[in-house]
C-alpha cells in the first residue's frame, strides 16, 4: 500500500498525487506571503493577496475533484502557519 | 436554539441591530424579549418554569432585604431554595430517584411497579436554578442590594448567550454590565467575534468531529476493544473540552460584542498539574459557586481533617449528581472527590519524598510528568461521565483490565484513516496555539499581522467543516445542554 492510499477518499480518488503537490504548492505560497506581510507590514495589499490564493486554491481544488475533506485539511495547515507566524512574532516581541 | 444553527445566524445580527439602535430605556425589553425567545424556540411552554423561578428569587430578595429580623430573612431564603431546588428536583431527578428507590425496593424482595413520570428536561435549568440561588444567597448575606426592576433581574436570569449552559454568571458581575448603555464599538465586536470563531472552530472543527470516533466506542461497549477504549476516552476529553468552552466562548464572544464581559469558564485544564489544579481551571463558574455556597459553608479546609475530607466528598459528589441524572455522573463526581482527599492526604509525604528524591518540583520535566498523570486520572473519570449506563462502566471497565487487542484492527472499526487522524491532530495543535494567544494577551496584542484575518481563516474553516458536516447529518447539540 502506497503512503497516499491511505490518504484517498471517496471525493478525490486518483487525482490525490496533483491534490497533494497543490496543495504542498499552496503552503509554500502561505509561507513567503505571511513572512512578507509580517516584514513589509503592508496589511491591504497581503490580505488581498492572500484572498487570491485561497480562491484560487479552491478553485484548482475543485478542478481536480477533491473534497470538501482535502480543503478542509489545506485550510488547517494554512491556519497553522499563520498561528505560528502570530505566535513567534508576539514571543519576539513581548 | 442552537449556536451552531442556521437560525442563530439570522437571530444574533437582528438582536444586535436593534440592541445598538434602540434607546437605552427599550434595550432591557429588546434583551429580555429576544432572549425568551431563544429559549422558546425550543420549548414555549418551558418558558413559564423560567419565569417562575425569577418570579420566586425576585419577590423573596426583596422581601427579604426588606426585613430586619434575621428569622424571616432566613424563612424567605429557606422558600426559596426549597421552591429552586424542588422545581430542579422534579424535573431532573424525580424519574432517577423514583427508579433508584424502586430497584432497591424490588432488590430486597419488594414487589413495586415502576413510577416513570413523562417529563421534560427542561434546557439550562440547572445553570439558570444555580444563578438565581447565588443572588438569593449574596441578597440574604447582604453582600449586594435586591434588585427592585423585575425587568433587569429577568434579563440577568434569562441572558441568552449564558441562559443555556454557562456561565453562571454572579449578579455583581452581569446585572451592573446589563443596566449601561453599550454603544457598538470596534474593539468589543472585533473581540467577540474572534472569540465566536475560536469557540465555533472548537465545537464544529473538533468537537463534532472526534464525536464520531467516540460514539462507535461508547455506544456499542460490548463490542469495543481495549484500544478502542483508550483512544475514544483520550479523545472524548478533547471533544467535552473543545464542545464546552466552545459554548463558552461563542457565549462570552456574543456578549462582548454588546460590550458585555462574562466571566472567564476554562483556562486551558488540561495544562494542570493536579486534581485540584484541574478545577481550578475546569468549568469555573460552577467550581467557584460550590466554593462560595457548598464548600465553605460545609466549614472548607477550617475544620479537622476528617471534616474537611467530608466536605471535599460531598462537593464534588453534589457537583457529579448537577451534571446528570444517572448513576455514572454521581459515580463520577464522587471519583473526583476521591481524587481531591486522596490529593490532600498523601500531599506532605509527597513533597517530603521529593526533597528526599533532591527533585526540582518547578523544572519543566517534572512539571510535564505531573500533567501526564493528571491528564491521565481525568481520561479515567471521563470514561464514567461518558459511559451510557453503570452496567457499560463495568463492560469497559474490564475490558481495559484484559488484553487490548489489536491497535491496527481497532483503527479500521474506528474508521480513523490518515485524513481523520491528520485533521484531528491538526486541529488539537491548532486549538493549543489558539488557547495558548487568548491567554497570552501579550502574544495576541502585539503582533503585526492582521489578527482579524486570522480570525476570518478560522471562520472560514468553520464554514467548510459546518459543510461536510451537514454532508453527514449536520451539527449536534452541545453536550451540557442536557445539565
Amino acid at each position: 500500500m502506497k503512503f497516499w492510499d491511505f490518504f484517498l477518499t471517496a471525493e478525490s480518488g486518483e487525482n490525490f498525487p496533483k491534490v497533494l503537490l497543490l496543495m504542498l504548492i499552496g503552503l509554500a505560497l502561505a509561507v513567503l506571503l505571511t513572512f512578507l506581510e509580517h516584514r513589509l507590514r503592508a496589511k491591504w495589499v497581503f490580505l488581498a493577496l492572500h484572498a487570491v490564493l485561497l480562491t484560487a486554491a479552491a478553485f484548482l481544488f475543485m478542478t481536480l475533484g477533491a473534497g470538501l475533506s482535502e480543503m478542509l485539511v489545506f485550510l488547517l495547515l494554512y491556519l497553522l502557519i499563520r498561528l505560528g507566524f502570530v505566535f513567534l512574532e508576539g514571543r519576539g516581541k513581548a | 436554539m442552537i449556536f451552531n444553527s442556521a437560525e442563530f445566524l439570522l437571530f444574533y445580527p437582528i438582536v444586535l441591530l436593534f440592541y445598538f439602535i434602540l434607546p437605552k430605556k427599550t434595550k432591557w425589553m429588546w434583551l429580555l424579549a429576544a432572549s425568551y425567545f431563544f429559549y422558546m424556540i425550543w420549548n414555549p411552554p418551558l418558558i413559564f418554569l423560567i419565569l417562575f423561578t425569577t418570579a420566586v428569587s425576585y419577590i423573596s430578595a426583596i422581601l427579604m432585604e426588606k426585613s430586619e429580623s434575621k428569622a424571616v430573612r432566613r424563612f424567605w431564603l429557606t422558600a426559596t431554595l426549597v421552591t429552586s431546588l424542588g422545581v430542579l428536583f422534579f424535573f431532573k431527578y424525580f424519574n432517577f430517584l423514583a427508579d433508584s428507590a424502586i430497584s432497591l425496593w424490588n432488590l430486597f424482595g419488594g414487589q413495586a411497579d415502576d413510577l416513570v413520570l413523562n417529563l421534560i428536561l427542561p434546557v439550562g435549568i440547572s445553570f439558570y436554578t444555580f444563578q438565581t440561588l447565588s443572588y438569593v444567597i449574596d441578597v440574604y448575606k447582604g453582600s449586594i442590594k435586591a434588585e427592585h426592576h423585575f425587568g433587569w433581574y429577568a434579563l440577568f436570569v434569562s441572558f441568552f448567550p449564558q441562559l443555556v449552559a454557562g456561565p453562571i454568571e454572579r449578579p455583581e458581575n452581569l446585572l451592573p454590565q446589563l443596566k449601561e448603555d453599550h454603544k457598538l464599538e470596534a474593539a468589543n465586536a472585533w473581540a467577540g467575534l474572534q472569540k465566536m470563531a475560536v469557540g465555533f472552530f472548537k465545537k464544529i472543527v473538533v468537537a463534532d468531529l472526534i464525536a464520531e470516533y467516540v460514539n462507535v466506542v461508547y455506544n456499542n461497549a460490548s463490542e469495543a476493544t481495549g484500544w478502542g477504549i483508550v483512544i475514544a476516552s483520550v479523545l472524548f476529553s478533547v471533544q467535552i473540552y473543545c464542545d464546552f468552552s466552545g459554548y463558552t466562548d461563542i457565549a462570552i464572544g456574543c456578549a462582548r460584542v454588546m460590550g458585555i464581559r462574562l466571566m472567564q469558564n476554562f483556562d486551558r485544564p488540561y495544562r494542570a498539574r493536579s486534581i485540584k489544579e484541574f478545577w481550578a481551571r475546569w468549568h469555573i463558574s460552577l467550581s467557584s459557586w460550590f466554593r462560595d455556597y457548598l464548600y465553605i459553608p460545609l466549614g472548607g479546609n477550617r475544620c479537622s481533617k476528617a471534616r474537611h475530607y467530608f466536605n471535599l466528598f460531598v462537593v464534588f459528589f453534589v457537583s457529579g449528581l448537577w451534571h446528570g441524572a444517572n448513576w455514572t455522573f454521581v459515580l463520577w463526581g464522587s471519583l473526583h472527590g476521591i481524587y481531591q482527599i486522596v490529593g490532600a492526604i498523601t500531599k506532605k509525604p509527597r513533597e517530603k519524598l521529593y526533597a528526599k528524591l533532591h527533585i526540582k518540583t518547578d523544572s519543566l520535566l517534572f512539571t510535564l510528568w505531573q500533567r501526564f498523570w493528571t491528564f491521565v486520572l481525568v481520561c479515567i473519570s471521563w470514561i464514567l461521565f461518558r459511559a451510557n449506563s453503570i452496567s457499560d462502566v463495568g463492560v469497559l471497565i474490564s475490558k481495559l483490565v484484559s488484553p487490548w487487542g489489536s491497535l491496527a484492527d481497532t483503527l479500521v472499526t474506528l474508521d480513523l484513516n490518515l485524513v481523520a487522524i491528520l485533521v484531528t491532530v491538526l486541529s488539537i495543535v491548532i486549538l493549543s496555539i489558539l488557547d495558548r494567544i487568548g491567554a497570552n494577551e501579550s502574544i495576541a496584542e502585539t503582533g503585526t499581522l492582521s489578527r482579524q484575518y486570522t480570525a476570518g481563516l478560522t471562520a472560514l474553516i468553520v464554514a467548510v467543516a459546518w459543510c461536510l458536516l451537514l454532508s453527514v447529518g449536520g451539527a449536534s447539540a452541545f453536550i451540557y445542554f442536557q445539565f
